[in-house]
Parts: C-alpha cells; sequence; structure tokens
C-alpha cells in the first residue's frame, strides 16, 4: 500500500513535470519560429495575417519607443504610403524624432478600425495623429453595424490583449504568452493532409513588416489599361450607386470615428486617396457619380469637423503612378508618402502634436 | 459558463482554494454557493426551478417517512412525482405533445386552437430531475433514510460538477459524501488530474475538430456522395461519445479534487462486443436508472418472454425520449430496444467456454464489435438527423456506394487512433484512470502529450456540450 507522502510526491512530479516538459516545449517552438521564415503567421486576427504581422511589429515597435506620432488606416490603398519615408521626411522636416506606423490593410473599415485603436493600438501607444485614407470603395466596406463589426473583433484571439472583462484580458495574456497558443490554428492546419506548414496568400509579406508596418509590396511600374477580373467585380457592386449611398454606413462610422478620436485627444485626417481615372469606369454614371461620392465625403469631414487632405483636388491620380486603378505602384506611393508628410508639416500638425507631448499634455 | 471557457477555470481555481481552505462544516455552504452561482451564470432565471424541485423532493422524503401507511406514503410518492414530472414534462414535453396532438386531430378532421408555448428548456432539467426522482423512491422503498440537512440535500441535487449532464447520482453515492465534505487525498487528486486531462482531450481536441465537419454534412445531405455520409456518420459517433464522456470525466476530476467521487458513466462503449456490452458502457448512470426505476418496476424479466421484450422497448423507447422531444430519439431508443430484443432472443443459452489464448480472445471480441458498433453508428444517425427522414436519407445515401471510398480521410484515421489509444486500456484494464498504473516516464510523457493537444489542437470555436441540451 503506497504511504500518503508517497503520493504526495507522485502527485507533484505528475504535475510538475508536464508543466516543465510543456514550457520547455514552448520555448523550443519560440527559437524554432524565430528561425523558420516560411511558418504561417499566428491567427491573432482570424485569417488576415497582415494585421497579425503589424499588430506584432507595433508592440515590438512600442516596447522600445513608448509612442507613436502618426498612425496611418484605411484600407490597402494606403499600405502604398510608406512609413519608413514619412517618418524620414517629418524626421527631417522637424528635426526631431517622429514615429509613424502604418496599420491600414485590406478589408479594414472605421467601425473595425474603431475598435482597433480603442482596444489594441491605443493602449500600447497612443497615436497623436491618425490620417485615414478611403476610396469609393470604403463605401463598400463599411456595410455592417458597430455591433457588427464588434461581434467580428471578439472572434479574433487578439482583441481582448489589454481591454475588456478580466477572464478575456487573461485569455489574451496566455495567448500572447505561449508560442504554441498564438500559432494554434496555423499548427492544427498543419495536420490537416498534406502534412506540414501551408504559408497562406499574404504570410510572407505579414512575416517580413518593418517597425513602421510596412509591408513588401508587388507594385511594377507598369502602364494600366483597364480593370482586372477582380476589379471588374466592383462594377456589379456599384451597379446600383443610389442604393449604395443609400445602404453604406460610411459615413455614420466616420463621426463615430472622429468623435472617438475626439475624446482621445487624437488628431484625425481624413485623406480622400486619389484613384486612377480608369476606376471611373466602376461607376454607372462614372465622373458624375464620383463627384457625388466626393462631395459626401467633403460633407461629411465638414460635420465631423475633420480635416479633410485632398491631394488631387478632383479625386483622379496621374495614371502612370498606379498599378491598378485604386492602388500606388511604388513611384505613387513615395508621390503619395511625400503629400502626407507636406500636408502634415505645412499645417503644423507634427509641431503641434510633438510640442504637447513635450509639454506633458496628455493625450 | 462551459468547463471548456477561461470562465471556469477561473471559477473552479476559486471554489478549490477556497474549499480548501475551509474547515470541514463551511465547505458544504461553499458547494452550494458555488453550484447555484454556476447554475446561474446560464441562466439565473431556472435558478428557481432547481430550488423547487429541491424542495419538492426534500418535503416529500419527510413526508413519506413520517408514516408507515402505505396509502398515505403511495400519496406522498404520487404527489412528489407528478410535481417532478409535472415540471420537467411541462419544459420539455408540452410542445411536443401539443403539436403532435393538433396534428392528429387535423388528420381527423377536428379543428384545434391548441397553441404551442415559446419556452426555453432549462439546463441540465432531466439530470437533475432524474436524480431527485430516484432520492423519493428510494426513501418510498425504504432503502435510504430521508435527509434531514437541507443545505446537504439542495447541493445533492445541485452539486455543479455533474450539474448540467450527469453522471445521475445516487442519494447513497453522493450524499454521504457530501455530508462529510472531506478533504480530497493525492490519490483522488492525481485520478482527478488524469480524468480532467483525458476530459478535456475528449471534448475539445477530438469532438469539437468534429463537430463543423459533421454539422456540415448533416445540414447538406444531398450534395454529399456515400464516402462522406458515411464517414460523417462515423464522426457523430465519435463526436457525442468523445463530448459526453468528455464532460463525464471532466466532472468526475472536478469532483475528486473537492474530494467526490462520482461514479463513471462510460467504459468504453464503442469497443463494446455486443448492443447488451454496448449499454453495459454507454451513459451508465442513465441505463443503471431506466433499469432500477422504469424496466424492473414494469416486471422486468420475472414475467414471462413476451412481457419481458414489451418491458425492454417500454424502457428504450423512454430512454430515448429522455433525450428529447422529437421522434427521432424515439426512433433511436426504438431501434437499440429491438436490437437488445433480438440479442436477446438469439443469445447462447449456455455460457460460451472461455478461449484459450489472449489472440482467438481479442478475435472473437472483433468479431462481435465490428458488427455492433456499425449498428450503434446506423442508430446515432436518427440521433444526430434534422428528422427521421433526413435520418433516412443518409442511409440511402451511403447505401447507393458510389464514392465510397472518400470515406477514408486522414480525419477520421486521427478519430479513431485517438479514440482507440483512450480507450483500449479502458477495455484491457476495466480501469477508468488506467493511467496511473503505467511508469512515471509515461505517465508524465502522456500528461505533456495531452496538454500539447489541449493547447494545439483544440477546437476553433469552443462547441457547448452536445448533452446540455437534453
Amino acid at each position: 500500500m503506497p504511504s500518503r507522502s508517497h503520493d504526495i510526491r507522485l502527485l507533484l512530479l505528475e504535475i510538475g513535470l508536464p508543466l516543465l516538459l510543456f514550457a520547455l516545449i514552448d520555448v523550443g517552438f519560440s527559437s524554432y519560429l524565430s528561425h523558420h521564415p516560411a511558418v504561417p503567421m499566428p491567427q491573432l486576427f482570424g485569417s488576415d495575417p497582415l494585421s497579425t504581422g503589424k499588430f506584432l511589429a507595433l508592440r515590438e515597435r512600442a516596447l522600445q519607443t513608448g509612442r507613436i506620432d502618426v498612425l496611418l488606416l484605411g484600407m490597402s490603398q494606403m499600405m502604398r504610403v510608406n512609413g519608413e519615408q514619412l517618418e524620414e521626411e517629418l524626421g527631417e522636416q522637424t528635426r526631431r524624432p517622429v514615429r509613424v506606423f502604418n496599420f491600414s490593410g485590406p478589408y479594414h473599415s472605421f467601425s473595425f478600425d474603431q475598435i482597433l485603436v480603442r482596444d489594441l493600438i491605443a493602449p500600447i501607444a497612443n497615436p497623436a495623429i491618425v490620417v485615414y485614407g478611403i476610396t469609393p470603395l470604403a463605401l463598400l466596406n463599411d456595410d455592417v453595424t458597430v455591433e457588427q463589426s464588434q461581434r467580428r473583433a471578439d472572434a479574433m484571439p487578439v482583441m481582448a490583449t489589454y481591454v475588456g472583462s478580466p477572464i478575456a484580458r487573461l485569455r489574451a495574456f496566455v495567448t500572447m504568452h505561449l508560442s504554441l497558443l498564438r500559432y494554434r490554428e496555423a499548427i492544427r492546419d498543419a495536420f490537416e493532409p498534406p502534412l506540414g506548414w501551408k504559408p497562406q496568400p499574404f504570410d510572407q509579406q505579414a512575416h517580413a513588416t518593418t517597425p513602421t508596418g510596412d509591408v513588401p509590396l508587388v507594385t511594377g511600374n507598369f502602364v494600366v489599361q483597364g480593370m482586372a477580373p477582380w476589379e471588374l467585380s466592383r462594377k456589379k457592386r456599384f451597379a446600383d450607386f443610389d442604393s449604395v449611398l443609400h445602404d453604406t454606413l460610411l459615413f455614420d462610422h466616420l463621426e463615430e470615428f472622429a468623435r472617438f478620436c475626439r475624446e482621445r485627444g487624437i488628431e484625425l485626417v481624413l485623406l480622400n486617396n486619389p484613384v486612377h481615372p480608369l476606376f471611373l469606369e466602376a461607376l454607372p454614371q462614372q465622373q458624375r457619380d464620383y463627384e457625388r461620392y466626393l462631395a459626401l465625403v467633403r460633407q461629411a469631414a465638414a460635420q465631423a469637423h475633420v480635416r479633410l487632405f485632398e491631394p488631387a483636388p478632383d479625386g483622379l491620380g496621374q495614371p502612370d503612378l498606379y498599378g491598378d486603378t485604386v492602388h500606388h505602384n511604388a513611384a505613387g506611393g513615395a508621390w503619395l508618402t511625400e503629400q502626407v508628410a507636406r500636408y502634415l508639416i505645412d499645417n503644423r500638425l507634427i509641431s503641434a502634436a510633438s510640442s504637447a507631448r513635450e509639454s506633458g499634455i496628455d493625450r | 459558463m462551459l468547463f471548456n471557457s477561461y470562465e471556469f477555470v477561473v471559477f473552479f481555481a476559486v471554489v478549490l482554494v477556497a474549499y480548501w481552505s475551509l474547515p470541514a462544516r463551511w465547505r458544504i455552504y461553499l458547494l452550494l454557493a458555488a453550484s447555484y452561482a454556476f447554475y446561474a451564470s446560464w441562466d439565473y432565471r431556472f435558478l428557481s426551478l432547481v430550488l423547487l424541485s429541491t424542495v419538492i423532493d426534500f418535503a416529500s422524503g419527510l413526508a413519506i417517512h413520517s408514516t408507515d401507511d402505505p396509502r398515505r406514503r403511495r400519496l406522498f410518492l404520487a404527489l412528489s412525482m407528478s410535481a417532478d414530472l409535472g415540471i420537467l414534462g411541462f419544459f420539455k414535453y408540452y410542445n411536443f405533445f401539443v403539436a403532435n396532438l393538433r396534428d392528429l386531430l387535423t388528420h381527423l378532421g377536428v379543428t384545434t386552437h391548441l397553441a404551442t408555448l415559446d419556452l426555453i428548456l432549462p439546463l441540465g432539467i432531466s439530470f437533475y430531475t432524474f436524480q431527485a426522482m430516484a432520492y423519493t423512491i428510494d426513501v418510498y422503498r425504504r432503502a435510504v433514510e430521508p435527509s434531514r440537512d437541507f443545505v446537504t440535500f439542495a447541493t445533492f441535487v445541485s452539486f455543479f460538477p455533474h450539474l448540467i449532464a450527469g453522471p445521475i447520482m445516487r442519494y447513497d453515492q453522493l450524499y454521504p459524501q457530501l455530508k462529510k465534505c472531506g478533504p480530497s487525498n493525492p490519490l483522488w487528486i492525481r485520478m482527478g488530474v488524469f480524468l480532467l486531462l483525458q476530459g478535456y482531450v475528449k471534448k475539445v481536441v477530438i469532438s469539437d475538430n468534429i463537430a463543423p465537419v459533421v454539422d456540415q454534412v448533416f445540414g447538406n445531405i444531398g450534395r454529399y456522395g456515400a464516402g462522406q455520409l458515411l464517414e460523417a456518420a462515423l464522426l457523430f459517433t465519435a463526436q457525442i461519445y468523445c463530448d459526453f464522456s468528455g464532460y463525464s470525466d471532466i466532472a468526475r476530476g472536478i469532483a475528486y479534487f473537492l474530494g467526490v467521487e462520482l461514479v463513471p458513466n462510460f467504459r468504453a462503449p464503442l469497443l463494446a462486443a455486443s448492443i447488451t456490452d454496448f449499454w453495459r458502457r454507454w451513459h451508465i448512470s442513465l441505463s443503471h436508472w431506466l433499469r432500477d426505476y422504469l424496466y424492473i418496476p414494469l416486471g422486468g424479466n420475472r414475467a414471462g418472454s413476451g412481457r419481458t421484450y414489451a418491458n425492454l422497448m417500454t424502457t428504450m423507447l423512454l430512454g430515448g425520449l429522455w433525450h428529447g422531444a422529437e421522434w427521432k430519439f424515439v426512433a433511436w431508443g426504438g431501434l437499440h430496444g429491438v436490437l437488445l430484443a433480438i440479442e436477446r432472443r438469439f443469445r447462447p443459452r449456455r455460457a460460451v467456454p472461455r478461449l484459450a489464448s489472449a489472440v482467438r480472445r481479442l478475435a472473437a471480441h472483433l468479431a462481435g464489435m465490428v458488427p455492433t458498433q456499425a449498428v450503434v453508428v446506423l442508430a446515432f444517425v436518427f440521433f444526430r438527423a434534422a428528422s427521421i427522414g433526413d435520418g433516412w436519407r443518409l442511409i440511402v445515401g451511403i447505401a447507393t456506394g458510389a464514392g465510397l471510398a472518400a470515406v477514408l480521410t486522414l480525419r477520421l484515421a486521427y478519430t479513431c487512433g485517438a479514440i482507440a489509444l483512450l480507450d483500449l486500456p479502458v477495455l484491457l484494464t476495466d480501469q477508468q484512470a488506467w493511467a496511473l498504473r503505467l511508469p512515471l516516464g509515461a505517465r508524465v510523457a502522456l500528461y505533456t502529450a495531452f496538454l500539447l493537444a489541449i493547447v494545439t489542437l483544440s477546437g476553433a470555436r469552443n462547441q457547448s456540450f452536445i448533452y446540455f441540451a437534453f
């Protein structure tokens, strides 16, 4: 008959040793990850590896600098604004270090980004300025209510990292500190046939996210001659443009986002991203519909008391600066970055933000 | 608050620390408060039903015991049964009977205005009602003394580890343990650790990963070929087993930490070699309940073969109906009743001579296991399908045989392999906590593998336990 002390010893070993082994395996796995570039991204944002890459880069950056002066947000067209270049230009102009981070990505929307800034970005590094870029595609993307966006965000393992109920924070804390848990979905996927890692589209880009939130983009300098098949699908969605304008929640969400920024002391700049002239073919009444859109954006910005920056007053960019009808190519990205830098300097937004920080105003 | 949620982990940690810190006399209050808080976290409104059931059976037990007059004892028992079954019947079966009665009358040309009600099924009602009813019947049979301690009795009815989905405990099994509220011991905690880990593996690793595939196929039967339909049928059997037995393992593991031993509810049923053997291994606490409080009181097998078969069918049909107010559950129970009757009719009259070699015994077991599990899977199709018609469509789809090779998926192999790994030792050793017999190194490796599987391979979404719906 085993003694009680024998049972206690066994109990401690049976609980302690597996936990120790588990911890060692987690450490080993972390080391493997850091030496293995082909590993898929952890699915902290569900099936959006780019946001995961950006979030991890932002966290890393915030640990070093603790602040972000300019946060770039919006859909994928904003990914062409180069954070590193913007940082350099603003630094040169103001002669002080300026921190820029680009958190834009495909399918972002005002309603989702408000949750993103509130729950993830601000708790790490409350930005002084947000430059939010939109194109007419945003009309289609801000199509769900704030509640629906919240539900979507709640399903993302990362979302309660800094806010939420104590239980949600505990869950997020564990997720962020155990590599095995953070990469759970990637590991599960590896067990599906064929065995092994299956990098998803964008995984490699996400892995290469720079400290300023930039990801390497395929943006060759070729002439855009028309809409690609995937771009033509928009034509169908814009077919009843009146309904699109009627149904979109873009302007409501913009107003809400502007209020949110004001309350947080964040300066919001709405950037009207110019599009390639061929983009107008996606709209039923082409120029007329685009002008209606521009008028609504201007009206919404005025009502929400938001600065509106329009690098091209007619909303149309130079054709040779585009990779497709919405996204700039490398030269276009550089041009747009310069425009943003100039706008922030000319309007003294950077110096105002920096002075406010230096004088200790709590933003 | 699902067992597989962070909320529950925190809740249990707090309860455990408090339980171990408190003097013995206060522990029962803690357990009752924790059990009510656990139930209220689902829906506090239905806590009143748990309390009502508790009060009815507590008072009935005392009333029955207070008199020797058989008529008065029967009256108190009848009142108690009527109240318990009335509550259960109203919440679980009212709409079913009204809808069927209305259909029948309409069929007969009688117009009625019987309306169904917008009722929510209170969680765990079938489990705690059966447990409380068994107590009153036991007091009536003078098998147990009634409780005079309301707090302990209320904890007996609502003890949180098994409140929602069993195992259904008998009064003489659970009440004395709660009355003592003693500390746990290292051996029980070791058993608890193993059962908890095994339960979570079954639930979150095996069952939750199968669930989306099963839902997809059973929700769109017409779209899939024979192979995929067969895979879904096999996977659902694995899913419901791992879901329910995983819950039972977790419940038993938690209870061990609190110094309480709950009865085992499963003993490797998917390795059973006959339908009779299956029911000795599947949902054991319900099988025993039905045997002791329904089959035997109906006469069991003591009143001739015709009556025995009728009793068997009645028990299995009602057992099926216990799972839910739908004809498909009745069909499932009925199918098992028929299979049990057939087995009973054709079983050998004399004991089979024990086979000498282990290989022959294994071969004999396999020879029984394969057809048994085939009909178990077949019957579970009706259990899972949206209706009997859908279940039949799925079986016909499999029978066409078109693309049957598609059943051989890696997913099915993982699932079968994992179940075999966990259940073969149970079959061979007849020990629930079989891992405790392994050498320490093997045990540590096994627990580490369990931890790794739970963390990395658990299903993408927390799925509720299937038996919560019953």
